[in-house]
């Protein structure tokens, strides 16, 4: 009998996730709570790996490296230079104030937190509808880009139908019984993986190809201009770019979420500290890689210079080092796809059935499980057939989580804001960016930026005037809110 | 004038994003001592019955509370 390694890796890996699922759901119980937000009992290890974790994609060690291999090492800078900063700072500027209202009120998805802090069911419905929007969308491009991965890896030894599958199923296995816990959990172990076996390719790419000082030296006498900030875009660009990537991560809803079901405050610090230092050496390996593969196989086009990483570990290393890869990119894959699942069936039912439908916590736990395996099937269809409307809307659902956030910092600092600001800050700005996109509006509108610069800003613009041309909210409603941070932040137990 | 390389192989391009991490952690750490206190005692101890969210544990429909 001759299997090959990485299809015994595959079942071992499915096993693992099979055994992490069962045993995380005997400690699972049935309500909403425990469900959908782990009983908002996150330890430091577990919110830092979820959030890190979900954050890293198969763009992380695909397309991220193909952008290296062509652009050089300024490709860091590029993709994920703001990040390192930027993004664990929203944690603290929105998420630790939206984690003080859930703990408080009982508030579990940013539906509820924004809707609360408004008294505004309409606030809490247009958060729920642009964050389907953008999330469902931007799923079937994760399942779409990890069955490619899969398949392309795997020298399609199963077809891309097959790999979707895979990839949804294997997802739901754990995620149905054990919702975020299961997720959380499974997320743990697999970034613990993802870092360890990425460094050690680093390592073993490297000691192949004659060691880090040899590559550089090839690099400054074959194409020393990889060795530079990359000159292959422009400074608006640059701008952009990044301002997109840092300021997206936490709108994502599976991200807002977790941040939820975080333990203490001081568990949450710990993450942002670490945060910055676990992006940058993720990426930066990366990018090194991607880097490094230009001098070992050069002459790619941008489709196969986007799987330079799986090209490197084929040419240069054992069977072994390849099966490895392949459960690295799997891992990276359902981390992103399983959390965004329970985040989009949580809302829908938290947000949405519960409106209309008298339900128990146990019962929302049961209808959470269903709406787990419809949108499933619903994200898996799309993935198959992948229409242009939909799969248009993924390529700027970044652009959208980023232009809400503006909505979400004015609602959490400013009491004047209100519901009437609000919505129009949330509504118009998308409604501007989808007319950008589809070149409704001429593009010397945007000044030379990314749509979603200006739409950021129009964003910011419209909750302070429509607000301030409005009726000023309740002092009730406000002192609901804002008494809270006032008790929080007036100057009582600062390290 | 030519930077060096960073442990002989990262090109300052790439190598000072190193050190630009290691700025993040230290601003986060500054933000936490100076600007991130721990909830007081008591803060969620007594939830505003008025209008408790989905996090409910005794079994009612939760959906966010009273909005209107």
């Amino acid at each position: 009998l001759n299997i090959p390694v990485e299809w015994i890796l595959l079942v071992l890996y499915v096993l693992f996730l099979v055994g992490i699922g069962g045993y995380v759901a005997t400690l699972t119980r049935n309500t909403r709570e425990d469900y959908f937000l782990a009983g908002r009992g996150l330890g430091s290890l577990a919110i830092f790996m979820a959030l890190f974790a979900s954050n890293i994609t198969a763009f992380t060690i695909i397309g991220h490296a193909g952008l290296a291999y062509e652009m050089g090492y300024g490709a860091f800078g590029y993709v994920i230079g703001w990040s390192i900063f930027i993004t664990p700072f929203t944690y603290y500027l929105v998420g630790y104030r939206s984690w003080l209202l859930g703990k408080r009120y009982g508030y579990a998805t940013q539906p509820q937190v924004f809707g609360g802090i408004l008294n505004s069911r309409a606030v809490s419905l247009t958060f729920l509808v642009l964050l389907l929007f953008y999330t469902l969308p931007y799923m079937v491009l994760s399942i779409r880009g990890g069955a490619i991965t899969f398949y392309t890896v795997t020298g399609e030894a199963v077809s891309f139908e097959v790999a979707a599958a895979f990839i949804v199923g294997i997802s739901l296995l754990y995620t149905i019984p054990a919702g975020l816990r299961g997720t959380v959990w499974t997320d743990v172990f697999q970034g613990i993986f993802f870092l360890v076996v990425v460094v050690l390719i680093l390592f073993a790419v490297g000691v192949e190809l004659g060691g880090f000082s040899a590559i550089t030296q090839r690099l400054l006498e074959e194409d020393p201009v990889l060795m530079e900030r990359s000159q292959s875009f422009s400074t608006i660009d640059w701008f952009s770019y990044s301002f997109k990537n840092s300021l997206a991560v936490i709108v994502f809803p599976q991200m807002f979420i977790r941040i939820l079901a975080t333990r203490n405050s001081v568990v949450m610090q710990k993450a942002t500290v670490f945060y910055p230092l676990a992006l940058a050496l993720v990426f930066g390996v990366s990018t090194l890689l991607g880097v490094w593969g230009s001098i070992a196989i050069p002459g790619l086009g941008a489709d196969e210079a986007s799987y330079i990483v799986p090209a490197l570990i084929s040419e240069h290393l054992a069977p072994l080092w390849a099966a490895l890869g392949l459960v690295v990119i799997l891992s990276v894959i359902k981390s992103s796809v399983d959390s965004q699942l329970l985040s989009v069936s949580h809302m829908v039912t938290d947000d949405f059935l519960s409106r209309y439908i008298k339900i128990s916590s146990r019962q929302a736990v049961l209808w959470g499980r269903v709406f787990l395996v419809i949108f499933s099937g619903i994200a898996y269809y799309i993935a198959l057939i992948e229409p242009a409307a939909i799969m248009a809307v993924a390529e700027y659902a970044f652009s959208g989580f980023s232009i809400m956030l503006p909505v979400m910092i004015t609602a959490l600092y400013w009491p004047r804001a209100n519901k009437y600001g609000v919505c129009a800050a949330l509504i118009v700005p998308a409604v501007m960016l989808q007319l950008w996109v589809v070149g409704w509006l001429p593009s010397w509108t945007t000044f030379g930026f990314m749509p979603v610069v200006p739409a950021f800003f129009l964003a910011a613009l419209l909750v302070v005037v429509v607000s301030l041309l409005t009726p000023e909210p309740p002092a009730s409603q406000r002192e609901k809110t804002f008494g809270l941070f006032r008790k929080t932040f007036n100057g009582v137990r600062l390290h | 004038m030519e930077l060096p390389l960073l442990w002989g192989f990262m090109p300052f391009a790439f190598s000072y994003y190193v050190f630009y991490a290691l700025l993040a952690s230290a601003v986060m750490i500054l933000i936490i001592k100076l600007a991130w206190p721990h909830p007081p005692e008591g803060l969620f101890e007594h939830p505003n019955s008025e209008n408790q969210g989905a996090g409910q544990e005794n079994g009612e429909s939760g959906n966010g509370g009273n909005t209107s």
